[in-house]
């Protein structure tokens, strides 16, 4: 007997070092990308306010950090690139396990579909390689493979091209160390050291486009009884069910006369569940020629920083979001802002292009001087749209421009001629900007520049700091 | 259903667990049933197949017996027990290259014939099971064995899973027996079943399936990959199959070791022979073994002359590569080593007198790795012929090894150009000489899996866990893995 019971924990302990051993295996072999924008979710004791759901629209145009800096809102970002609606809502069902918000901001594009999840693989793994291998999780995956629609999409080569070849499989995951064991030739320091998003699940896109909308009739719909609309009602019913508030939403971008027509719809659905709809694309929030990453769809952070103010002031006057700033209990999000402002500071200073420069000075707390000795800048019509975005007159611009200071947020601008700034140095820059986050300088850029008027822009030869 | 698959990782313990809790009197039917499902994974209808072959065998068994002291009668019984499997086999394995062949002889004498094309696709591991059954035949036929009765058992014996698609190819003698005492639990057998289960996996994902990602790119276009990349592929290959077999074999061996029967060992450190024939004894030994009873000593053996002896083994080693695959290939890698034979004792005189001549010493170090690098480049040369696709296509490759000449890709990084980057390859070459190293301690009768088993609890039980997690981070599988099968499978 004695002997039957040493072998038996012998067995045990076998399987269960084993299992330590795979386990600190998967964790080192991951992909970090899921975990380093979920990390800062799941580190979180305390419950989050305010989740804002859906595809890349929610994931580049809503700062959790901005919100938390200007009204005090707790908040994450779960929106992920590709994301179906299905696959949104089983992310909200995994997320709800770890915290119970007040209000969930669900994004309504793609509603139209029947897909129930991207067919791109590996956005499926961003999307759900996080969290924690529990029920929900399987039946997330379960149920997310089981599209026929997408899986037809894929054999009819119809879909979207992926570098991946991972085949769609339900092992891969719910434990991906069956993908990313293969990875053990390529594990670097990010593997070793975590490095968490430090945007709360929002990501950046750093770029300038422009686009147009043109909007269709309000009563121009989709046709109802969509896949993606059978899971939006699902996520509006739990989350009522649960007493969590629900926020319809539909983003700016150029949207196509077909994405119209869902964002038209939904007008219906929230009106018969009671629920706050805001629809972008009939807001007049975004400025198209200055706060589009793409012409086709997602919001650079000019943008994004208008979107995020906007929901600031809707969460706060309508659902009464409190302010948590002075709360202990969250007393970490001064420092992880810090963090955020370093890397916008590092965002700024890296930038070289003089478009996604004056983009980015959009919306921060920053204090900006423009010393201007070559007055073709006025020319290009696009750098004039960006000095609007900024909160400069156009009117009051012209070619003997030659200072413009910037605070507030664009509420307070100065602009002078050659006449009151005093002669200019002779050897300086077409351009210099000169930059402050409070009291320290974060940048001090210098531009040379030439107009091309074939193109009617400004081509920057070079940037000195 | 592959040992490398999710699905035996599922059904392997449930069938285990379910087969020691079952009172004995059942556990065979349980076997049975799981070795049915096990098959029929892969194509259920082809399980009537074995069914037939079974019930032929069974019933030659029990006629041979009843005929007692009518020997012709009897060679009549084993005649169509033969005539009949090989006829399935045939028809299925080999109907539509015979049909080829048949067109292309014509074709030579001008003669135009419309051959048919039959969609059949080859039964998994017809080849292993079919010979399985008719050793029985002919162990009852001379009377090795009693014909088993129980039909049961009998079914067990032709379809037992963990040997039933690649082998080892056991012998009545041994397994029946095996299989009419159902083995009680034992934990030694668990442990050793186990640890045996592990290497073979370590062989069949770690390297084989490593080494096939660098073969299978340059073979597969061996045009733009020539000379020295064809060389070290072809040294390659001749690890992978290994690997590839043995692993198969090793994992089979393992799981019917815990289930507390032991089978036969199919290789034993082959291409650390010193001769080509010793190789053969030495690789697929359950193969060379059935070949050699139930078809060389048939034959006449030695008996009748040396230059039927000959005939004999040139005969064995053709039907052995014809075994292997419907393919002239096949035929020409199995006529290869029978020619490596046959010169090998034609020249034995000579090689003896030359070691006489220049004093040299058989037994030293030297003459040994000399001897072992010659087999293994005349055993390597063959197997040209037996992974490339056509004679046409191995004689191309040869071509090309001799002409192009490319040194310099073993030194600028080049090779790693060919699907596997320098950590793989280079994890490659460290696991190949673990291998080295195991086969070494197996030839100086070392059991590593007793060493590992008289090591302190806490050495066990980390380096169990250490061995599982090595080989499943390092081993090729997974969603982004191809499954590949095992290249036994498809002979």
């Amino acid at each position: 007997m004695k002997k039957k019971i040493k072998r038996l924990v012998s067995c045990v302990v076998t399987v269960c070092l084993t299992a330590v051993f795979l386990s600190a295996l998967t964790n080192l072999t991951e992909r970090k990308a899921s975990d380093q924008k979920y990390a800062d979710f799941f580190s979180q004791k305390a419950d989050f306010d305010v989740l804002f759901m859906g595809t890349s629209h929610v994931l580049n145009a809503v700062f959790p950090m901005e919100l938390w800096h200007d009204y005090g809102i707790v908040s994450y970002n779960f929106g992920g690139h590709g994301n179906e609606v299905a696959t949104t809502y089983w992310v909200m069902e995994n997320a709800l396990e770890q915290t119970t918000p007040k209000v969930v901001v669900i994004d309504c594009l793609a509603v139209e579909k029947q897909q129930k999840s991207s067919e791109v693989f590996s956005f499926l793994h961003l999307s759900l390689d996080a969290f924690p291998l529990n029920l929900t999780k399987i039946k997330a995956v379960w149920d997310l493979l089981d599209d026929p629609v997408t899986e037809q999409r894929i054999a009819e080569g119809k879909a979207v091209k992926s570098k991946s070849s991972e085949p769609r499989t339900k092992i891969g995951l719910l434990w991906d160390f069956a993908v990313y064991h293969s990875r053990w030739n390529d594990l670097g320091r990010e593997d070793f050291v975590p490095a968490p998003s430090l945007e709360k699940g929002a990501e950046s896109r750093i770029a300038v486009a422009r686009g147009k909308l043109d909007r269709i009739p309000r009563d121009q719909k989709m046709k109802p009884g969509t896949t993606g609309e059978r899971y939006l009602r699902k996520m509006i019913e739990d989350c009522q069910r649960r007493g969590i508030d629900v926020i319809l939403t539909y983003l700016p971008f150029p949207a196509e006369k077909y994405r119209q027509k869902t964002a038209n719809y939904i007008y219906d659905v929230a009106e018969e569940y009671g629920v706050d709809y805001l629809n972008f694309l009939d807001l007049d929030v975004i400025d198209y020629q200055t706060d589009l990453y793409d012409e086709a769809s997602h919001l650079n952070p000019s943008g994004a920083r208008k979107i995020t103010d906007y929901f600031g002031h809707w969460l706060t006057e309508h659902y009464g979001i409190p302010d948590r700033r002075e709360d202990a209990e969250y007393a970490s999000w001064h420092g992880d802002y810090d963090q955020y402002a370093a890397m916008k500071n590092r965002n700024l200073t890296e930038r070289k292009d003089l478009y996604e420069y004056l983009m980015l000075l959009k919306g921060d707390d920053l204090e900006i001087r423009m010393d201007i000795r070559n007055g073709d800048l006025f020319r290009d019509e696009w750098i004039l749209d960006q000095l609007a975005n900024l909160g400069v007159d156009r009117d009051s611009l012209s070619p003997e421009t030659s200072s413009i200071s910037i605070r507030n947020r664009g509420r307070d601008v100065e602009i002078k001629g050659l006449a009151e700034s005093g002669p200019s140095e002779e050897d300086g820059a077409d351009l210099q900007i000169d930059v402050w986050r409070g009291e320290d300088q974060i940048d001090s850029a210098r531009f040379s520049y030439g107009y091309d008027p074939e193109t009617r822009h400004i081509a920057v030869s070079s940037v000195e700091r | 259903m592959l040992f490398n698959s999710l699905d035996f990782l599922i059904f392997f313990p449930v069938v285990v667990l379910a087969y020691f809790v079952l009172p004995v009197k059942i556990r065979q039917y349980w076997l049975l049933a799981a070795s049915y499902y096990f098959y029929m994974c892969w194509n259920a209808r082809y399980a009537l197949l074995i069914l037939t072959s079974t019930v032929i065998t069974y019933l030659s068994g029990l006629l041979i017996e009843r005929a007692g002291n009518q020997t012709a009668r009897k060679k009549w019984i084993v005649a169509g027990s033969f005539l009949l499997n090989l006829g399935i086999l045939f028809i299925f394995k080999y109907l539509n290259f015979a049909l080829g062949l048949l067109a292309r002889v014509l074709g030579a004498a001008h003669i135009t014939l419309q051959v048919p094309v039959f969609d059949i696709l080859l039964p998994v591991g017809i080849s292993f099971y079919t010979f399985q059954a008719l050793s029985y035949t002919m162990d009852v036929y001379r009377g090795e064995i009693y014909a088993e009765k129980n039909f049961f058992r009998y079914a067990l014996f032709v379809s037992f899973f963990p040997q039933l698609v690649a082998g080892p190819i056991e012998r009545s003698k041994n397994l029946l027996k095996q299989l009419a005492v159902p083995g009680k639990f034992r934990f030694e057998s668990l442990r050793e079943g186990f640890l045996l289960m592990l290497w073979g996996y370590f062989l069949k994902l770690v390297l084989a399936d490593r080494i096939a990602v660098y073969v299978d790119t340059v073979y597969g276009d061996y045009s733009s990959w020539p000379g020295v990349y064809l060389i070290v592929a072809t040294m390659l290959f001749a690890v992978q199959i290994y690997c590839d077999f043995a692993g198969y074999s090793t994992i089979a061996m393992g799981a019917a070791r815990i289930l507390g029967i032991e089978l036969m060992e199919n290789f034993d450190a082959p291409y650390l022979s010193l001769t080509v024939a010793e190789f053969w004894r030495r690789w697929h030994i359950s193969l060379t073994s059935w070949f050699k009873d139930y078809l060389y000593i048939p034959l006449g053996g030695s008996r009748r002359g040396t230059a039927r002896k000959y005939l004999n083994k040139m005969i064995v080693f053709l039907v052995s590569g014809l075994w292997h695959g419907a393919q002239l290939s096949f035929v020409a890698w199995g006529g290869l080593n029978g020619l490596y034979q046959i010169a090998g004792e034609i020249l034995q005189p000579l090689r003896d007198s030359l070691v006489r001549i220049l004093h040299l010493n058989r037994d030293s170090i030297g003459h040994r790795l000399a001897a072992m690098t010659g087999t293994f480049l005349l055993v390597d040369f063959s197997w040209i012929f037996f992974r490339a696709s056509s004679i046409r296509e191995a004689f191309a490759m040869i071509r090309s090894m001799i002409t192009v000449r490319n040194p310099w890709v073993l030194f600028d990084g080049s090779l790693y150009q060919c699907g596997l980057d320098d950590r793989n390859f280079r994890l490659m070459l460290v696991c190949v000489l673990v291998l080295l190293f195991a086969d070494c301690c197996k030839r100086k009768g070392i059991r590593i899996r007793e060493v590992i088993m008289r090591q302190d609890y806490w050495f066990r039980w980390v380096f169990t866990a250490a061995a599982v997690s090595a080989i499943l981070l390092f081993g090729i599988w997974g969603p982004n893995y191809d499954a590949a099968n095992f290249i036994y499978f498809q002979f």
